[in-house]
């Protein structure tokens, strides 16, 4: 009979611990989605929602704070989107807060992000329509990447003319491109301070002389000594740090050719 | 369960003379194979019959009718007065608790100890809940087979006699009328076989029960019969007693006796 | 020709019949009282706490495995940070349920296939049936409830060790916290990727119980057939697992999406 007592508690346990791990499981799974939390709802009407999903997150300064609820169609130009929010961050989305729609990473999740808006002070209440910031369009940006490319070509204008003046002579770079004066009172200038050089040499030999016979004077020969002991301590202690330092560099160069392919890429889009 | 009550007092107030078991024109084939073509038999109350045959012939087809673990092609099986394959699932139910079966290799539970076998048909059949009933009885069938020592062992822990033994005090707990052997000598030794064979006779004469035996065991047939049929091809070919069946002129029957 | 697919027709249908006819038998006996919860639990220690360190250590190691296979091509592409959320639902989703259900078709059919089996050789199933006793309520009722109990409880245990085997993995070539992953993995999953899931590991361990049950009740007389009986035993398990886990994927996408 004790034996059936132990695999009844064998049992016991087993079946506890594993029904346990569900609903921990359950629990986890609840909680990244909100579920178990009070939330508020916010809604914001777009014009398009650029491929928003149902359960796509919802970010506060950069921080998750719910998920989108909804999207429904409210006439042939608008669509209202449901934001499930988090009562905890209530306080601090203000009235005048504004979503927009962006993409998340290279993997293009969509995600709506809300910004504080500006001058008001009154938290949103539960329920509440927030204003809202189209998505960015592609022919938008196209429009704006033409008009980057009419600037450049005023700017790169602008500098064609400054070469030509230059080349002819005028103002103060085309002077010292151009005018031989100027070159002449320069070298008299250099050949001068060759002379200075030339003698400050002179004193600092006689000065490394003079230490030379100091270290040999048996009163200093100490402290010359212990400095060397100490010069080549600091060397071997550099050396040390190299090595160490070696591994963070290589990361780092591999971060910079993730960072130039990521680059690239976008370019390509 | 009115059943039994009318069933109990109908074998109470017939005399010796009462038939438990009648077999008419038994008849049954697995696919081509006949295996009984016409059995005819009557089992009087306390009467002992043995029936003696070659193996694989179909022996024990014949009580596994009896218990209902078949059904016949065609012919009449009535038990304790009704026809076995016409009865109600509630009827075949009474009727097995009054009709013991010991199988060839005692068919003990292999996960349960010799104590747990034993009560296992007295809770789930009787259902039995009184702890004090079910040792008393358990105790007392042990004891008839001599085996009080083997209370707490494994199946697997026994020998061959042995699980006979306690197959034979499980059946005998539910207090049976009819008891049905099949081959309950096979695979024992001399010395073992004579004294399952011996106890047979002796629970008889305790329980009052008639019985069937299925072997091919002459030694057993000796001990253990008041009759003696003898099979061949699927028929009962000569009946009588042992010494009557010696002195038989049929060869066929002669050859078990040699 | 004709005759001889008729005919092996008819026995199939024969079969299927028979199957049908013992799941009514089984169903009936669930709920003919007396219950025999000692066997019950005994069946449950013996299908569940006996398993559990197969089926752990095969958890594990599909979790750690899974992830170091698919870690180098999610880094090609960038998409390390997905390792987490991948690995969670492939095995939380499809291979935890199977690979556990099949480990379990190996190991609990085949042996419930030879107990039953060598049962009925030996007699003992008839020696109940004779004894007036049920042997369906004792010996299929509580093997097959054992079943489609304990395999969903294994297949949870198993895909949590998964997972830590998949933290294991990550953390052999990068350095991930324990939280981060954690959250990474259930930030995946949804009610709809476990909730069907869950389900179908039900089914399976029905299956499982079923097949060993059947083909052990069932078994011809003979000491080969024991063998048999626990052989066909996993292999028709196995076979349901696979069918059920493709019924099980067209009726979850049918609800779910």
């Amino acid at each position: 009979m004790q034996n059936k007592t132990s695999q009844k508690i064998k049992v016991g346990i087993f079946t506890t611990a594993t029904i346990l791990l569900l609903l921990t499981g359950i629990f986890l799974i609840g909680r990244n989605k909100s579920m178990f939390r009070s939330t508020i709802i916010l809604y914001g009407t777009f014009k398009n929602v650029g491929g928003l999903l149902e359960g796509n997150n919802i970010r506060f300064v950069g921080i998750n704070v719910g998920t989108v609820e909804s999207i429904d169609i409210l006439s042939d130009s608008t669509a209202r989107v449901g934001l499930r929010v988090q009562k905890k961050v209530q306080p601090f989305i203000k009235q005048g807060a504004i979503a927009s729609i962006s993409s998340d990473g290279l993997m293009g999740d969509k995600l709506v992000a809300i910004s504080s808006g500006t001058n008001t002070t009154k938290p949103v209440n539960d329920g509440d329509a927030i204003n809202t910031v189209e998505p960015m369009q592609l022919d938008k940006v196209m429009g704006r990447i033409s008009g980057v490319a009419e600037n450049a070509e005023v700017i790169t204008g602008q500098l064609a003319g400054i070469v030509t003046q230059v080349n002819q002579g005028k103002g103060s770079v085309g002077r010292l491109l151009y005018s031989d004066s100027l070159a002449k009172s320069l070298e008299g200038t250099i050949s001068e301070a060759k002379g200075t050089m030339r003698s400050a040499h002179k004193g600092a030999e006689g000065f490394s002389e003079n230490m030379e016979a100091l270290k040999h004077n048996f009163l200093l020969r100490g402290y010359f000594r212990k400095k060397e002991k100490a010069r080549v301590k600091a060397e071997q202690e550099e050396k040390n740090d190299d090595k160490a330092d070696e591994k963070p560099k290589l990361k780092l160069k591999k971060a910079k050719s993730k960072d130039s392919t990521t680059v690239k890429i976008e370019k390509e889009q | 369960m009115n059943d039994t009550k009318t069933q109990e007092q109908e074998v109470a107030v017939q005399d010796t003379d009462y038939v438990v078991v009648r077999i008419q024109h038994l008849k049954k084939s697995f696919g081509d194979n006949e295996v009984l073509k016409d059995i005819n038999l009557e089992l009087h109350k306390g009467e002992n019959i043995v029936v003696l045959g070659r193996s694989g012939q179909g022996k024990s087809v014949t009580i596994q009718c009896i218990a209902g673990l078949m059904l016949q092609d065609e012919g009449g099986l009535e038990v304790l007065g009704k026809e076995v394959k016409e009865m109600t699932r509630d009827e075949l139910r009474a009727m097995r608790i009054k009709v013991g079966f010991l199988f060839q290799s005692g068919a003990l539970y292999d996960s349960m100890t010799v104590k747990e076998n034993l009560s296992f048909p007295l809770t789930r059949v009787l259902k039995l809940n009184d702890k004090q009933e079910i040792e008393k009885r358990i105790h007392e069938s042990l004891e008839s087979v001599g085996l009080e020592d083997a209370i707490d062992k494994y199946p697997s822990d026994l020998s061959g006699g042995m699980r006979k033994r306690v197959g034979l005090a499980r059946t005998l707990i539910l207090r049976p009328e009819i008891m049905l052997y099949d081959e309950p000598t096979t695979g024992l030794d001399p010395i073992t076989s004579r004294e399952i064979s011996e106890l047979i006779v002796a629970l008889q004469e305790k329980y009052d029960t008639s019985s069937i035996i299925i072997t091919h065991d002459m030694l057993c047939a000796r001990i253990t019969a008041d009759r003696i049929v003898v099979m061949n091809e699927g028929k009962y070919i000569a009946t009588g007693t042992y010494d009557e069946l010696v002195k038989s002129p049929d060869e066929l029957v002669h050859n078990f006796f040699k | 020709m004709a005759s001889a697919i008729i005919s092996s027709f008819s026995r199939y249908m024969e079969i299927a019949g028979d199957q049908v006819l013992f799941t009514g038998r089984f169903a009936r006996n669930i709920f003919r009282g007396g219950f025999e919860w000692g066997e019950f639990l005994r069946q449950c220690y013996i299908v569940g706490y006996k398993s559990i360190g197969l089926v752990g250590i095969t958890g594990f190691i599909i979790g750690f495995v899974l992830t170091l296979q698919t870690q180098p091509t999610l880094k090609t592409f960038g998409a390390q940070s997905f390792v987490p959320s991948m690995v969670a639902i492939s095995i939380i989703r499809e291979i935890g349920p199977v690979i556990i259900a099949l480990i379990c078709a190996g190991k609990i059919a085949s042996s419930i296939g030879a107990e039953l089996g060598s049962m009925k050789v030996t007699e003992q199933i008839d020696a109940m049936e004779v004894s007036s006793a049920n042997p369906v309520q004792y010996l299929v009722v509580t093997r097959i409830l054992a079943c489609t109990i304990m395999v969903p409880l294994l297949t949870i245990m198993a895909d949590a060790l998964a997972l830590l085997g998949g933290y294991v993995g990550v953390n052999i070539q990068d350095h991930v916290s324990f939280s981060l992953f954690f959250r990474k993995s259930f930030s995946a999953l949804e009610f709809s990727d476990v909730m069907p899931a869950l389900i179908k590991t039900f089914f399976f361990g029905y299956a499982i119980g079923f097949v060993g049950c059947y083909k052990g009740y069932h078994s011809k007389r003979g000491t080969e057939s024991v063998g048999l009986a626990a052989n066909s035993a996993v292999v028709s398990a196995s076979l349901w697992i696979i069918l059920l886990d493709a019924i099980a994927v067209q009726i979850t996408n049918m609800i779910v999406y």
